[in-house]
């Protein structure tokens, strides 16, 4: 009787999960019909959950026309590269740092770290001293360095990771004389591979996924994010419909690139985090499950 | 004599290893410089520009030039009327977002260690984890293929029940509960994994002897799950208390495409400041609300962090 319940049970938890999970990819499955259906087929039934025809001829044309997505790529691919790897050597070592618990000045190290995960001079402030006085408007500095001063999150994650690492190792390193940089490099690094591996993809779909500095800072015609591009194809569309409209310039709404184009460009954004990240995942959790060991 | 040679032989060694020491932790603090640098510079230094909150900023008299006006900027901006809507929004959508998500994300994650297929398991986390690699901007166009009043798919299903086409992105009073599910669709895998994560570190036998004792399904899951990740839930609610006033602004400001006519549900101090400064050009009173913000933000994590550590212990943050 019990065990039939239960067998009940699991099938509606299991019935349940699977229309979770269909719910989650649905706006996925959207864009890629949209992009998936040509201009006619829009006009004549709108946008269609299942593509009334299919046509490729929106990624017909962003292969013919990449430049723009092209560039916007390399935008990002360079900031998220550089970024990462500025990230994690940066951020590792200021970690190591502080969780060395007979460093003198590892609680300041650490209240500067941590405060800034509750506290900022707001978006203004912020907005004008980078603009007038660092000097980052439409550089592509502004794209990268925020970003690793923001994410304090990783060096708790790092630090609470070294922490359980035994110190008699770095103990015994000191005596055979190793200076602190090739414990870190030669010890201390190897063995936190996981913890490594979080923090990079952290920051890289960070990177990735980074809207704000290159909607803030960047002014058309210098470093566009993909983000950017996407924001910028998105909201020119409906100002560009909202001119025609008020002046009756047909001709520029025949020349918008159509929807199914920018779900296309939209489509090719997505891909590369959707295939890649869910790999691992288990980096992500494991991060935060350090991280979440407290002090 | 010989008491006090010795004696100077311990001082020079403790003064040895005194420079010794400092020697290696100069080595170590160089390590932590370039880190430091990073903060000090993007993080700090930004701090400075709060005194525009009580100037009357030029951009040709720069930060320094620009002449003082006391609270002029804070008093326009409680004049201007705002304050009550963007309050209401802003704690209001935040706090409901909260409390959604993290009963759905307990809820899932304790329905999720009753599934016993292994490879179920991982494909539900994988595909209810993906939305949270996906950017605002990108789901903004899953949002805007249902929504759009022309081809949206939303307007296509009512006309072919024969009821009438809504034009979504001027309708405010739907957009909490768009937003809320938006919210949920790309956080709530984030939390349900991190906490079955904790929740297949629960030792096995606790159930068992549940179970031999007679406790319904429900009974453990009440009893025997959830206690063992609250105090990680509660960790995460605080975090996310502290942050109230905070708003993640791509939410807020790409999937309603900025459409001003959604303003009075869906307008956060974040999408409004960034209107100030960017749009209207108002750094002054920009300022002064985001400063305002951080502060009352910074206490209120302050109280309910003293709350956590009161009420549940191993809950707080700090």
């Amino acid at each position: 009787m019990t065990k039939r319940k239960v067998k009940l049970g699991n099938r509606f938890i299991f019935a349940f999960f699977v229309i979770l999970c269909l719910m989650m990819v649905y706006p996925f499955w959207c864009i890629i019909s949209v992009s998936l259906t040509s201009g006619e087929a829009i006009a004549k039934y709108g946008f269609t959950v299942i593509p009334k025809e299919v046509d490729l001829a929106a990624y017909k044309y962003l292969f013919d026309n990449p430049k723009a997505i092209l560039s916007a790529y390399g935008t990002t691919l360079l900031v998220a590269v550089v970024g990462t790897l500025i990230g994690c050597v940066t951020e590792s070592m200021y970690a190591y740092v502080v969780s060395r618990l007979d460093f003198p000045l590892r609680k300041l190290l650490s209240f500067i770290a941590i405060f800034v995960m509750f506290f900022n001079g707001g978006m203004a402030a912020q907005y004008i001293v980078y603009v007038s006085w660092l000097n980052l408007k439409n550089s592509i500095w502004v794209l990268i360095f925020p970003v690793v001063a923001g994410s304090v999150m990783n060096i708790i994650i790092m630090r609470a990771y070294f922490q359980q690492l035994p110190f008699s190792m770095v103990e015994s390193a000191k005596i055979d004389g190793a200076s602190e940089y090739t414990i870190f490099c030669k010890l201390m690094m190897p063995l936190s591979k996981p913890a490594v591996a979080t923090i990079f993809l952290t920051l890289f779909v960070t990177y990735w996924n980074a809207y704000y500095e290159s909607m803030m800072y960047m002014d058309s015609g210098h470093y566009t994010t993909i983000q950017l591009l996407l924001q910028r194809m998105l909201a020119q569309v409906e100002f560009m419909k909202e001119q025609a409209a008020m002046g009756g310039a047909a001709k520029i709404l025949a020349d918008l690139p159509d929807e199914s184009l920018r779900m296309a460009t939209c489509v090719l954004t997505v891909l590369p985090m959707t295939l890649v990240f869910p790999k691992f995942q288990k980096y992500f959790v494991k991060g935060m499950a350090i991280g979440a060991v407290k002090e | 004599m010989s008491l006090s040679k010795t004696k100077q032989k311990q001082l020079n060694g403790t003064k040895k290893k005194k420079f010794k020491i400092r020697k290696q932790n100069l080595q170590l603090f160089s390590m932590a410089v370039p880190g430091l640098a990073l903060i000090l510079t993007f993080c700090y230094f930004p701090m400075f520009g709060i005194v525009l909150a009580f100037k009357k900023f030029k951009y040709n008299l720069g930060i320094l030039g620009s002449p003082w006006c006391g609270l002029d900027n804070l008093e326009f901006f409680i004049n201007s009327g705002t304050l009550g809507r963007l309050l209401k929004n802003t704690v209001g959508l935040n706090l409901v977002f909260l409390i959604c998500n993290t009963i759905a994300t307990v809820v899932l994650a304790l329905l999720l260690y009753e599934v016993v297929n292994r490879v179920a398991i991982k494909t539900f986390q994988t595909i209810i984890f993906l939305p949270f690699v996906i950017s605002w901007a990108a789901a903004s166009y899953a949002l805007y293929a249902n929504l759009s009043d022309i081809n949206g798919i939303v307007n296509g299903i009512l006309t072919s029940m024969g009821q009438e086409k809504t034009v979504w992105y001027a309708e405010p009073e739907k957009w909490p509960v768009i937003l809320l599910i938006c919210y949920l669709w790309k956080n709530v895998g984030f939390g349900m994994v991190v906490y079955y994560g904790n929740l297949i570190s629960v030792d096995k036998s606790y159930f068992e002897a549940a179970q031999l004792d007679g406790a319904t399904r429900l009974q453990t899951m009440r009893y025997i799950s959830f206690p063992f990740i609250r105090p990680i839930v509660t960790m995460f609610f605080i975090l996310g208390l502290g942050k109230i006033f905070n708003s993640d602004f791509g939410l807020f400001y790409y999937l309603t495409k900025d459409s001003s006519l959604l303003y009075p549900t869906t307008d956060v101090i974040d999408t409004y400041v960034y209107r100030a400064l960017r749009v209207t050009g108002d750094v002054g009173m920009s300022a002064a609300v985001g400063l305002c913000q951080s502060v009352i933000g910074f206490f209120v994590l302050l109280l309910t962090n003293r709350l956590a550590s009161r009420f549940s212990d191993g809950g707080a943050m700090f």
